[in-house]
């Protein structure tokens, strides 16, 4: 494997795992993959690997890590939180340093999403951010497709009621694993604004949408209804993929996850990303890089993972 | 903490926490549980070596083949190939570190798979399992049940034509091939006799079994067949001090 554990941040406190491809390129942006919930750097069922030796066949280096506090990555030495951003951005130093890259794509999962989207928002070295699952904003279609569900299920129904019954009647532990909020989104004007700043800067940006949570995003096209301007935009993909979970259970899920960001970064990222970054980062002598030369001298066969050869390719929403 | 790469080809990975201050004779090498379990138990098991560190133990976690970030993929694993591992970390650990003693510090299937590799000859002085299922038989099942509610909980809040369905070859989305299957089923907890020290960890929340060895209780519950803990953090904070000094009194 063209893979290396990388320590790094303030005492070298953060972990990451460094996946090459066979050929560098120091011009095409790295991919950094923050954690999916609490969740540490492999990911839900090893996604992140997955996703990161798929990166490595498209000719992509990334960066799957622990943020401070999460799997192996301590907390700052003053007992504080830490804060994604700041790990992120310690992220792409490093490999900045390492000669590995000077622009950055960043991938996030339900709680990564929101890691990704502030740090897009944060640093104007991310020319490429995929968020999913991340914020969802209810439309009038959205409620009334709800509202038709629980009325034409009586299950849901049934269970609807259940659930408030239980919030207004039984009472809470101190600590209820059911309560564990991973982030709260911002206001949609906030997002609003945000993704407009993102189309400003030529951000490339790709959305996708699983079925599980159908109380908040329930039809293809339902992001473009809250963000109009995004529809237009062609460095953009929004995907809707309703037979699919939140944590991608299934290897079917996860390859068709994995196609769809191999589509976009290929056609919106790579094609793009390629006439703007003729600045070749000059090579010096660095122990690091000597370290990946070293690697790429001595390059394996990756593994092919069998469920993205196989999976149906996941369609963009139609608006 | 040092993360590094080891074993044939370099492709198992691991993480030493070298041992603080006057290092022990005894380095303990940690056996995580496998799939939903090695999640939810990650941090919870850095968080134990970084504290065995501290008294003196040099510990290593690493990723059975197949499984985190060690190499292949899940298909192909074998029984063997993990056991073959474990003797493989044991081997690292003390050669890094120089200490006589080994202890195998398992949890749930990583306690069969600790004891099922001394069985086979691994040479460790204490065996330590946490919360280990009497057979490898009962907790497969126990995975099972929990990946056929796991997934009726999930169909209850999904309209009809998007309810998912369990896979066979799969438990709870990570694939489990069937000779994987077939061999873990014959797992057993029992010690063979005289090989090792046996001691015997058990959550607040797990019944207790056929006395075989010492077994040390701990206070925090394991959560293991609760399925609103699947995918949330397990911090076992006083399971965890507890398990730190009796080892610390224990072992040299």
């Amino acid at each position: 494997m063209n893979e290396r554990a990388l320590q790094f941040g303030p005492d070298r406190r953060l972990i990451g795992i460094l996946s090459l491809p066979d050929d560098l390129d120091a011009t095409r942006p790295a991919v950094l993959i923050p954690n999916t919930g609490v969740e540490h750097r492999v990911g839900p069922n090893r996604l992140h690997i997955q996703l990161s030796r798929a990166f490595a066949r498209l000719g992509l280096v990334s960066l799957r890590l622990d943020l401070s506090g999460m799997g192996d990555s301590g907390l700052p030495a003053d007992g504080a939180r830490g804060d994604p951003v700041v790990d992120l951005q310690a992220a792409m130093e490093r490999l900045e340093r390492m000669k590995l890259a000077r622009r950055f794509a960043v991938v996030g999962l339900c709680s990564g999403g929101n890691d990704a989207h502030r740090l897009a928002r944060a640093d104007p070295r991310v020319v490429a951010a995929a968020f999913v699952d991340h914020y969802q904003y209810p439309t009038p279609r959205a409620l009334a497709i709800q509202l038709a569900q629980k009325l034409t299920e009586s299950r849901r129904a049934l269970n609807f009621l259940r659930r408030k019954w239980n919030e207004l009647c039984r009472p809470r532990s101190e600590y209820d694993p059911e309560l564990v909020s991973y982030f709260e989104q911002p206001p949609r004007e906030v997002f609003l604004d945000d993704v407009r700043a993102f189309v400003e800067r030529g951000v490339a940006l790709f959305f996708l949408y699983t079925g599980e949570n159908q109380n908040a995003y329930n039809y293809a096209g339902q992001l473009y209804d809250v963000c109009p301007a995004l529809r237009d935009y062609p460095l953009q993909e929004l995907h809707y993929v309703p037979r699919c979970d939140h944590t991608f259970t299934h290897e079917r899920m996860r390859g068709q996850l994995i196609e769809a960001l191999q589509h976009w970064l290929a056609t919106k990222v790579l094609a793009t990303q390629a006439g703007r970054a003729a600045d070749h980062p000059e090579q010096d002598s660095d122990a690091d890089l000597a370290f990946v030369q070293a690697l790429q001298r001595s390059r394996t066969q990756h593994e092919r993972v069998s469920a993205e050869l196989s999976a149906p390719r996941c369609r963009p929403a139609s608006p | 903490m040092e993360p590094l790469y080891f074993g044939p080809r370099r492709r198992l990975f691991g993480l030493r926490s070298e041992a603080q201050g006057e290092p022990r004779r005894t380095a303990i090498v940690v056996c995580h549980s496998w799939g939903v379990e090695y999640m939810r138990s990650y941090r919870a098991l850095y968080l134990l070596a970084q504290q065995l560190a501290m008294r003196g133990f040099d510990t290593l976690r690493f990723d059975y083949s197949g499984t985190g970030d060690s190499a292949d993929g899940e298909r192909g694993i074998t029984l063997a190939q993990w056991i073959e591992d474990i003797r493989c970390a044991a081997r690292e650990l003390q050669e890094l570190s120089g200490a006589d003693h080994v202890c195998l510090l398992g949890l749930r299937l990583g306690a069969l798979l600790g004891m099922h590799a001394v069985a086979e000859g691994l040479r460790a002085q204490t065996v330590a399992l946490w919360d280990a299922p009497d057979s490898g038989n009962e907790w497969i099942r126990e995975l099972q049940e929990l990946d056929r509610v796991h997934y009726a909980r999930k169909n209850r809040y999904l309209p009809r034509e998007l309810r998912l369905e369990s896979l066979p070859g799969e438990m709870l989305g990570v694939p489990w091939p069937r000779a994987l299957d077939e061999a873990v089923s014959g797992l057993s907890r029992r010690a063979p006799a005289g090989r090792a020290t046996v001691l015997r960890l058990r959550s607040a929340d797990v019944p207790p079994a056929v006395p075989e060895g010492e077994e040390i209780r701990l206070p925090d519950p394991g959560h293991w067949n609760d399925v609103t803990w699947l995918t949330r953090p397990w911090i076992p904070v006083n399971s965890q001090r507890t398990i730190v000094s009796e080892l610390t009194e224990r072992l040299a």
